[in-house]
Formats: C-alpha cells, structure tokens, sequence
C-alpha cells in the first residue's frame, strides 16, 4: 500500500473493510509519516470531545410538535382514508359528469346542420311560393303538379329533419316531431 | 472505530438503535416517542445550524423548521441511509435556506457572535482550573472552526462532532467521497495549525 491520506481518514472513521485495515496497519508500521498523520487526526478528533453542546432557548421541540404532529405519525390510516375517499368522489362526479353530458347532447355540429337544414327549407318555400303564384288562376299541368308535390315532400323531410335536430339540443323534447311541412 | 460512530444513550442502547426505535413508534402515532426523538435530534441539529450560522435566533428557527420537516417526512423515511444521515441532510437545507436569506437581508444577524455564545455555554468540567483550561481550548477551537470555508467546515462538523462517517457526509453533502475527505484533509491541516498553540511542544507528536 502507498501513502493515501483518503485511506487514513477512512481507516480511522471505521469505513474500510478488514482487510483494508490490516493493510492500513501494515503500512502505519512501516510508514512513519502516516502514522504521524493519523495521530495527528486522532488528536483532532479527540481533541473536538471539547466543545459543548449547545442547546436552543426556545423550546423548538414544542414548538415543531404543535406545528406538525397533527398527521404526523397518526397520518398513515387517515391519509390513505382520506385518499381513498378523495379518489370516491372524484369517480362519482366523474360518472355523473359523464352521464349529464350524454343527456345534453348539443354539439357544434348540431348547430351547423340545424343552420343547414333552415337554409334548405326557406329556399324550398320560396319555389314553392313561386310555382303556386304560376299556377294561380290557371289549369295546373301535371308537371307543375309533379313539382309542387316533390317539393312538399322535400319541404316535409326538411321540416322533420329540423324537428329532430331541435330536439337534439333540447334535452327536453328530444325525439323528431312528426311534420307535414308546409 | 472512532468512539463517537458507537455513541450510547443512557440504558446503554446505541443512539441510533434508539432513534430507529423512536422512529417505529413515532410513524405508529405514538406522541410520546416522537417527542423523545426530536429531544434527541434538538441539541446535535442547533449545535451544527449555530456553527455553521454563527447567530443564535437563524439556528433556533432552522433547528424548529428541521424538526419540523422531521415529523412531517417520517413516513417517507424508510431505507435512505441511518436516521442521523436523513436529519442531517434536513438540516444542511434548512442551514443553507437560512444563510441564504442572511446574506439577501446584508447583514450576519443581530444575535451574539458564536465566539460569545461558545464562551458563556454550560460545561460542567470537573475543576474550576480545568473547566477554565477547557473553556479555553474550546474557545479556541470554535474560532478556528469559524474560520474555516464553509465547505471544509460543515464536513468538519459532520464528523468532529456529529462522528458522522464520511460515506454519510457526502451523501448528506452530495459532494463524491473523494471531495468530502480532500476537504476533511484540509480543514483538518487549518485546525491542527490553529489550535497547535494550545498543546505543549513536547506533546506534540506523541500519542494522543
């Protein structure tokens, strides 16, 4: 073994194996310098049993203890408790969350396709409107017929379409309405 | 084996035995043990928060806050090393938060110097002649402690009068092994230096 002041310290704070030490000590033997070295640390920490413990004026214990002890050692049961209870009722309003949210269905695209179908509709009106003024006061022709009819039945379908798109958005009338439309 | 890594207490159990008893009962919900216990951590954690503070108010709160930490921490303190290593390592924060905002206010506190406070501190020596002699030396070997780096200092203290092992300080310190015993190595040099004063020349280098 060389000189190793690191050795020393270990071998004299107890951290080395036996077999380390012994070869501390072989080397100590042999080696007055770090002999001398480890005297000198010895001495030092002997010398250290000197100094006085100091103690605090304030009763810091009593203090720490009417700061925390609330949950301290009697923390483990509540706080898994009080966990497994937090975890409860956040399942809870999780599910009811869940189950509000499949009873109000409203949704962007509802709106759209509630805009789209009110859109439809007046145009159907107008040409219906329009082909009803043509048709006033003459023999109306089986084509003219045949339009009119086709869109009724367009102005029908429509007019469900926004029954049932309405009553998407009103949970309380959900459900298409049956319409003959106009 | 240094005497101090085998410290006992007063029926003759190991302090750290002790303490890891302590520790059970306390996470048991037992008020008694824990109070037992922060007795016993009290003086060992003030005594290193003033040296390494040097102002008697600072180390009482961060003696209070690592206590405090103590009991709150006691259910996530299981297989991290001794109980000494864990409250010290508390403490080191708690020490560290403390300087920090020493050194934001300006000022090295308005409490007495530790010198003062090493000088007034209750030592029962055995004779007026050698509790003075004593009182002396300790003196002494605070200001030569004082005047140490803070790094070299707080391993000093760690192992000097805490018998700390140096696999504990540097993972209290979170310093590699190597720096922690380079700098017991140096601050070791300082001391002897500064206190070779108080041994009569022919002492010196004879066995202690």
């Amino acid at each position: 073994m060389s000189c190793d002041p690191n050795t020393l310290l270990l071998y004299i704070s107890g951290e080395l194996s036996r077999e380390q030490a012994e070869q501390v000590e072989a080397h100590i033997a042999e080696c007055p310098s770090c002999a001398q070295d480890i005297q000198d640390m010895q001495g030092l920490e002997e010398h250290a049993g000197i100094l006085p413990q100091p103690k605090p004026r304030r009763d810091v214990v009593q203090a720490a203890m009417d700061q925390a002890w609330n949950g301290a050692g009697k923390r483990t049961l509540p706080a898994k408790w009080l966990r497994f209870a937090a975890a409860a009722c956040l399942l809870v309003v999780a599910v009811a969350g869940a189950l509000q949210w499949r009873s109000s269905p409203p949704q962007p695209d509802d709106f759209i396709a509630h805009a789209q179908v009110s859109r439809d509709l007046a145009e159907i009106r107008r040409n219906l409107d329009m082909v009803r003024t043509a048709s006033t006061g003459r023999s109306s022709s089986f084509n003219q017929m045949a339009q009119i009819s086709t869109f009724e039945s367009r102005a029908g379908e429509l007019r469900r379409s926004i029954d049932f798109v309405r009553g998407g958005m009103d949970p309380t009338t959900r459900g298409p309405e049956t319409s003959n439309g106009s | 084996m240094n005497p101090r890594n085998k410290r006992v207490g007063n029926r003759g159990i190991p302090i750290r035995t002790m303490e890891q008893e302590l520790v059970r009962q306390a996470r048991q919900g037992d008020r008694a043990a824990a109070e037992r216990l922060l007795t016993l951590c009290r003086d060992k954690v003030f005594g290193y928060l003033l040296r390494m503070l040097r102002n008697r108010d600072l180390a009482e709160d961060a003696a209070q806050e690592t206590l405090i930490r103590v009991l709150r921490g006691l259910d996530r303190y299981k297989e991290q090393g001794t109980f000494t290593a864990w409250l010290f390592h508390i403490a080191r924060g708690e020490g560290l938060r403390a300087a920090k905002q020493q050194s934001r206010n300006g000022s090295p506190g308005n409490g007495p110097r530790l010198e003062d406070v090493a000088a007034n501190m209750e030592d029962p020596g055995p004779t007026p002649l050698e509790q003075a002699q004593q009182r002396e030396q300790a003196r002494q070997l605070e200001a030569a402690l004082a005047k140490l780096p803070d790094q070299e200092k707080e391993v000093a203290l760690l192992r000097l009068t805490q018998g700390l092992a140096f696999k504990e300080i540097a993972g209290i310190t979170q310093s590699p092994l190597n720096t922690v015993l380079s700098r017991m190595r140096r601050a070791t040099a300082k001391l002897r230096k500064e206190i070779a004063g108080m041994r009569p020349e022919h002492e010196q280098g004879e066995a202690p």
